[in-house]
C-alpha cells in the first residue's frame, strides 16, 4: 500500500468503516511509514479535540419565552414531576409497549390453548385395570405362541440335520456296498 | 394532549437544536433566537410532523434557519455602507457576537480555535461537521435531516475534516492537541 491510498482510507479508518483486511493493510503501512504515522496521529488528535468540544445546553428562558409567545401558561423546568416522566415514557415508548402487550397476549393465549390440549390428551390416555389385564393376557398369549413356533422350528432343523448328516450317507454307503451284488446277480 | 406532546419534543430536542445553532452561528444570542423560531415553528406544525421523523424535521428547520441567518448577516454586512454628511461612504459598525481581533489574539483556548475553524467552513459542510463530530449523530439521521444521500454526507464530512485539519495545522506542534 502506498501513502496516497493510505491517506484516502484515513477517514474510514478512524470511523471504523474499513474491512479487517484493509485495516490490517493500513496498520501495516503505518508501522513502516514514519510520515503517514505522524500524519495519522495528528489527524486523530484533531478529531479527538473536536469531539471533546462541549455540548451546549439550551437555557430554560428560551423555552419560557416560546411558551409566552404561543400562550402556554406553564413554565418550562428542567426538573420534571413524576407525572411528567410517566407521560413522557408513555409517549416515547407507546409503540414498544403496544408490541410487548401484544406479545404477552399471544403468549398467554398459546399457553392456555396448549395446557387445555394437554389435559384432553391426558384424559384420553388413561386406561382401566381391566384394559391392562386384557393387554397382559394378550402379551402372554403371544409369547406362548412364539415359544411354540420356536420349538417346532428347532425340531425341524434337528431332523433336517440328522437326515443330511446321518441318513443320507448311510443310504449311499449301503447302495455302494450292494451295487456289485445287484450287478452280478 | 398537544401541549404534552410539545413539551416532550422540547425536552428531547431543545439542546440538540440549540447546540446546532450555537456552533453554526458562534453566538449565544443568535442561537437562542434560532432555537426560539424553531420551537415556534414546531408548535404550528406539530400535527403534521410524524413522530418518527421529528428529530430530522427539527434539524432540517434548524439548518434552514441557520443558513437564512448567515445569509442575512452577510447581506447586512454588504449593505452596511452609509454616507456621511460630507458625502463620503463609510462602513457601519455592526453588532457582532464574535470576538474582536484583540480578544482573538489573547484567547489561546483550543476550543475557541476549533469553534473558529468550524465557523469558517462553508455552510453545508459546517452543518454536517457539527452534526457528526459535535452532536455525534448517526449518518442516517444526518442524511434524513439534510435530505441528502449518506454518501454525500460522508463526502461533506471528510472534506470538512480536511479543511479543519488545514486550518488547525499550525497548532499541532503545541500541547493543545497532544
Amino acid at each position: 500500500m502506498d501513502c496516497t491510498i493510505c491517506n484516502n482510507l484515513m477517514d474510514d479508518y478512524f470511523d471504523g468503516h474499513l474491512s479487517h483486511k484493509k485495516r490490517k493493510q493500513v496498520t501495516g503501512h503505518l508501522t513502516t511509514c514514519q510520515g503517514c504515522s505522524e500524519f495519522f496521529r495528528k489527524y486523530e488528535n484533531m478529531l479527538k479535540s473536536i469531539r471533546n468540544v462541549e455540548i451546549k445546553k439550551c437555557p430554560d428562558e428560551v423555552v419560557d419565552s416560546v411558551f409566552d409567545i404561543i400562550n402556554i401558561d406553564d413554565k418550562f423546568s428542567r426538573r420534571k414531576s413524576v407525572f411528567d416522566r410517566i407521560n413522557e415514557f408513555l409517549f416515547l415508548y407507546s409503540r414498544q409497549l403496544g408490541i410487548a402487550g401484544a406479545a404477552v397476549t399471544v403468549f398467554l393465549f398459546v399457553f392456555l390453548i396448549t395446557s387445555q390440549f394437554d389435559k384432553t390428551t391426558h384424559v384420553q390416555q388413561q386406561y382401566t385395570t381391566q384394559d391392562v389385564e386384557q393387554a397382559t393376557d394378550q402379551v402372554k398369549l403371544a409369547l406362548a405362541y412364539f415359544n411354540q413356533v420356536t420349538s417346532r422350528t428347532e425340531e425341524i432343523i434337528e431332523k433336517e440335520i440328522l437326515h443330511q448328516q446321518v441318513v443320507r450317507p448311510m443310504k449311499s454307503s449301503i447302495r455302494t456296498a450292494l451295487k456289485p451284488l445287484i450287478n452280478g446277480g | 394532549m398537544k401541549k404534552t406532546k410539545y413539551k416532550i419534543y422540547i425536552s428531547q430536542y431543545k439542546d440538540l437544536i440549540f447546540c446546532q445553532a450555537y456552533y453554526f452561528t458562534k453566538c449565544t444570542e443568535d442561537a437562542q433566537d434560532i432555537t426560539q423560531d424553531v420551537l415556534i415553528k414546531l408548535w404550528h406544525n406539530l400535527d403534521s410532523v410524524p413522530r418518527k421523523s421529528a428529530k430530522a424535521w427539527l434539524l432540517r428547520v434548524t439548518k434552514n434557519l441557520c443558513i437564512d441567518h448567515s445569509r442575512r448577516k452577510r447581506e447586512l454586512v454588504a449593505s452596511a455602507v452609509a454616507v456621511n454628511s460630507d458625502g463620503d461612504e463609510f462602513q457601519l459598525e455592526l453588532e457582532d457576537c464574535g470576538l474582536n481581533p484583540e480578544q482573538e489574539t489573547i484567547n489561546l483556548d483550543s476550543k475557541e480555535r476549533i469553534m473558529d475553524a468550524i465557523h469558517q467552513l462553508p455552510d453545508k459542510i459546517k452543518n454536517v461537521v457539527i452534526m457528526r463530530e459535535i452532536q455525534d449523530l448517526k449518518y442516517d439521521d444526518i442524511a434524513a435531516a439534510l435530505e441528502m444521500p449518506i454518501n454525500s454526507v460522508k463526502v461533506y464530512l471528510f472534506r470538512g475534516r480536511k479543511l479543519l485539519f488545514e486550518q488547525l495545522k499550525p497548532f499541532y506542534g503545541t500541547s493543545v492537541f497532544e
